[in-house]
């Protein structure tokens, strides 16, 4: 059923939605450049279905960046993207590859959720339309549906009684919780979280960790950007860190942050013990 | 005040403040979709949008409106377009006009916090319907007031159509001076009723302001009002 979008060479096993057979997300040797800059540089990691995947790093070590690439927020300057066995931003047709008009990066980008620092909450909408408001526009949702789907995501949140508010009389908990629910809406097959509590006051940090450890429970595939080190230990099932654009260690957390074995991130790991205390 | 000559020319006066308005009516509408496009290709990742759209910006409100009211009055002929006096002044005002609302409604747009755009694209909500359900929402409080001024300034600025032989109030009122020698009271005249379709202006931009903030509540403008 993918066949027009699987060219031979495809690096990974899945070509079964179901079945798991291969990683649910695939980067290879993703480069991203702005201007001179090179923000991220031969970055190929592997997620599974299920898995929750943790990059971390210093800040402006290039980790956000890697996820903006894999759903093409920032276009890749090269290297390959893969979500469940599919190429993103690059499609084959008649053997040559091509990239993706906008529509088919539309296709892509409805499969892959994304939950922002800052929640980029739609002002001026309540948090059910928040919520209703692209599986009506992209997967065709009847209004009636999609307030279903809506009302049980926000529910599922902890914001039953929310739906009705906007963003600027929810806490910023709330509303980081609306925006992992208005994600959520598009049944995605992978969430991307790029740094989701890094804006919270402290005292809210925990109840959208709690979320998206609920998440985790439930079986979503996630790959998190974060500074949260004891969320990366006691949720990942992978850590990577990153510095200067480059995967520097990666393994599961135990091995990562118990025990690293690079110099890097040995310091890394120092500086943001100490200063979290 | 000889208020009989103001009866006696009220009349002519009349239909020059009617022209006026028609005038200030069209030009406005004709601009503003060219302005809402031209900013949205301004905006745009095509260089073959962004281009052209900068260059037909740049160019046209750098230029006096007299100039290019007489060019297409007086210099259009010559290439063999004939135009009446009134197609003439709108041509030439919108050409200006949408040149310079195009700046204010860019403006808005620019005003809307990116991060509307990462999560709009995220989602894969496409592009037109992400401008009118998402953007546009945003925008449009942020340009009105710019943009209201801005209107006002194209009426004003249709008095120079009087310039190139159109009949308008600025015209009808310089005429009967002319012939009266009385520019105190057809000044006046002209002034009030300039004032009248400025005043109507500012009343709808407080009560489109009331309207939007009625619907949507005070919208948050920027980053710094949603993260908290």
């Amino acid at each position: 059923m993918t066949s027009a979008t699987d060219p031979n060479k495809k690096p990974v096993a899945a070509s079964d939605d179901a079945s798991g057979a291969g990683p649910m997300v695939a980067v290879r040797n993703l480069r991203k450049e702005f201007g001179s800059l090179v923000a991220v540089e031969d970055v190929s990691l592997d997620v599974n279905a299920g898995e929750v995947f943790a990059i971390i790093g210093a800040s402006g070590s290039g980790k956000s960046t890697i996820l903006k690439c894999i759903n093409f927020l920032e276009p890749p300057t090269a290297g390959e993207i893969w979500v469940d066995g599919r190429r993103v931003g690059v499609v084959e047709t008649g053997g040559r590859l091509r990239p993706a008009r906008a529509s088919e990066l539309r296709r892509s980008r409805a499969d892959i959720g994304m939950v922002f620092q800052s929640f980029n909450l739609f002002p001026h909408f309540t948090a059910l339309q928040n919520v209703i408001e692209a599986p009506m526009a992209v997967r065709g949702l009847s209004r009636s549906d999609a307030i279903g789907l809506a009302k049980e995501l926000l529910d599922r949140v902890g914001l039953g009684d929310k739906f009705d508010e906007h963003p600027r009389r929810l806490s910023g908990g709330q509303q980081q919780r609306v925006a992992i629910a208005r994600a959520l809406a598009m049944r995605p097959k992978v969430m991307l979280m790029d740094e989701v509590t890094s804006a919270l006051d402290p005292e809210l940090v925990e109840e959208v960790l709690g979320v998206m450890k609920n998440l985790a429970r439930d079986g979503m595939t996630m790959l998190v950007v974060t500074h949260e080190m004891a969320f990366a230990r006691d949720v990942a099932d992978s850590v990577v860190f990153v510095d200067g654009g480059r995967v520097v260690e990666q393994g599961p957390p135990s091995e990562i942050l118990r025990a690293p074995q690079e110099v890097r991130t040995k310091a890394f790991l120092q500086r943001i013990l100490r200063t979290d205390g | 005040m000889r208020t009989d000559l103001l009866a006696e020319y009220w009349p002519t006066i009349w239909n020059g403040f009617l022209i006026t308005v028609l005038l200030s009516f069209v030009v406005l509408a004709v601009s503003t979709p060219i302005a809402f496009f031209l900013a949205l290709a301004r905006q745009s990742q095509l260089a073959v949008l962004r281009w052209p759209a900068g260059i037909y910006v740049n160019v046209f409100r750098a230029l006096p409106v007299l100039i290019i009211l007489y060019f297409a009055f007086y210099a259009l002929p010559q290439f063999g377009m004939s135009l009446t006096a009134f197609q003439a002044a709108t041509a030439g005002l919108v050409i200006a006009s949408s040149a310079y609302l195009a700046e204010d409604i860019r403006a808005g747009l620019a005003a809307v916090d990116p991060g509307q755009r990462h999560a709009a694209t995220a989602l894969g909500i496409p592009y037109w319907r992400s401008l009118r359900r998402i953007y546009l929402p945003q925008a449009i409080p942020i340009a009105l007031p710019p943009y209201i001024t801005r209107a006002i300034i194209i009426v004003k600025g249709t008095a120079l159509a009087s310039l190139v032989a159109v009949n308008d109030l600025t015209a009808e009122a310089v005429r009967a001076i002319s012939i009266t020698y009385r520019p105190y009271e057809f000044l006046a005249v002209a002034a009030i009723l300039y004032l009248v379709i400025n005043a109507l202006l500012a009343a709808l931009q407080s009560f489109t302001e009331r309207h939007i903030a009625l619907r949507y509540g005070r919208v948050a403008a920027g980053p710094a009002a949603v993260a908290q």
